[in-house]
């Protein structure tokens, strides 16, 4: 009995376990690679429907429930939703870009929201990169003192970043700040189409040297230490206790701001929306989540298949539906994903 | 032994779900999760709002679990001793 092999059978057995809400689109920077679909037009939900939807996923036993956006802060009733979610005994991570959360701020999301972790946006080593990146000029001393600002009032702080060719030579020195800031960093290394399947954001995406040199800095990374991550990969996870290719739809959805609800943040296909029905209505009778689970069961097997014969490598049925309208045929070949960062959660023994 | 007229209630600093027939506790200061088998998963359950004695969380286990009282009073005893020392549950005012 382990965590690692409850999240496993929640996988298989579809327990719902981590619910992303996107509060909003709105946002205070600009990044040149935003997957955010600014033009999505609908009626956002009410403070009513989140108090409804938090009540039932916690008798649904969610574990954690994650407030991103857009900035999440931006919401105008941010705070409320979160004091909601904190008082229905969830797992609280924060996603927010970290601009705004200097000194007042930061002390009520402690203080009233009390999250797990307030996860921030770092896009380089320097401000000329990070700010290059978001468009927005002093954003990265502004995040930076932000940081130091949480981390002094005893806030959990993670970075993540997205690997972009602006960035991607700065790799080595943003992990050295993260360490003297004294938090974790993650790294992605994919820059995603945006979610209407606009591809322009791909035009920052890291150079083949650029992947082929941060590969090699994981490698050696993770050789040097322990990695862990909340969800279990793909490829650490017992062949046998497994039957699907990730937990989309299994172990996790995404709300977005207008009650759409989706299989995870990056498989875009609505499963219904909370403007017509419950979300355990949606999760026990949705044909489309139905659907879903399917195609993550035979994604499976045909990823394993192809790992066999070019090794190991990252596929997102979700991004791939996004790219070929075929969530079996991905529209890239992206490096392994590897979340190399420092253990944000142990076990305890 | 601890008594069994004293409730106990999930620590604020405690995040706690049953994923299936097992709990999860996420101590929130130590970023530490801890896994529970089912019985302990019930028995947390039970105790979580701290509305019951140890008595009567024993006396639910008994029901559910089909095992001898005085055994279930003795586990609800250790396993609330060894809740309360890891910090995942606090004593919850007077019976």
């Amino acid at each position: 009995m382990s965590f690692r092999s409850s999240v496993e059978r929640a996988w298989r057995d579809n327990h719902l376990l981590s619910v992303l809400l996107e509060l909003t689109y709105r946002c205070n920077l600009d990044c040149a690679f935003c997957y955010n679909d600014m033009a999505l037009k609908g009626r956002p939900l009410r403070l009513e429907q989140y108090e409804v939807l938090l009540d039932e996923l916690a008798a649904m036993n969610v574990l954690t429930v994650i407030l991103s956006g857009g900035e999440p802060l931006s919401h105008p009733q941010f705070f409320e939703i979160g004091k909601m979610a904190r008082d229905r005994g969830f797992v609280l991570r924060i996603k927010s870009n970290g601009h705004a959360l200097s000194s007042e701020l930061a002390r009520r999301v402690r203080d009233e929201i009390d999250p797990f972790l307030v996860e921030v946006s770092l896009h380089g080593a320097t401000a000329a990169t990070h700010d290059r990146l978001t468009r927005v000029g002093g954003s990265f001393n502004q995040l930076i003192a932000n940081i130091g600002e949480m981390r002094a009032l005893g806030l959990r702080v993670k970075a993540n970043s997205t690997l972009t060719r602006w960035n991607e030579n700065e790799l080595q020195e943003m992990f050295a700040l993260a360490a003297t800031l004294g938090i974790a960093l993650q790294v992605d290394p994919e820059v995603k189409p945006r979610d209407n399947g606009d591809l322009s954001p791909l035009s920052l995406a890291p150079t083949a040297e650029g992947v082929s040199k941060t590969n090699a800095f994981f490698k050696a990374r993770s050789e040097r230490l322990e990695h862990f991550s909340t969800v279990p990969s793909h490829a650490d996870a017992p062949v046998d206790s497994r039957d699907k290719h990730c937990g989309a739809g299994a172990s996790n959805l995404a709300i977005d701001p207008y009650g759409n609800v989706l299989p995870c943040v990056q498989w875009r296909r609505p499963i219904g929306n909370l403007h017509e029905a419950s979300i355990r209505e949606l999760w026990n009778g949705s044909q489309t989540l139905a659907a879903v689970r399917d195609i993550t069961v035979s994604v499976r097997n045909e990823v394993a298949q192809k790992a066999s014969v070019t090794g190991a490598f990252a596929f997102c049925p979700g991004l791939a539906e996004l790219q070929t309208g075929n969530p079996h045929v991905p529209g890239s070949i992206a490096p392994q994903k590897a979340h190399v960062h420092l253990p944000l959660l142990r076990e305890a023994s | 032994m601890i008594e069994l007229a004293q409730p106990y209630r999930l620590s604020s600093r405690c995040r706690f779900r049953v994923v299936g027939d097992e709990g999860v506790v996420v101590r929130l200061d130590g970023a530490e999760v801890v896994a529970l088998n089912g019985i302990g998963a019930a028995m947390l359950e039970l105790m979580r709002d701290g509305t019951r004695t140890l008595g009567d969380v024993a006396a639910c286990i008994v029901e559910r679990f089909d095992v001898d009282k005085l055994v279930a009073e003795q586990d609800a005893s250790e396993f609330a001793r060894e809740l309360e020392e890891a910090g995942i549950v606090e004593k919850a005012g007077s019976p």
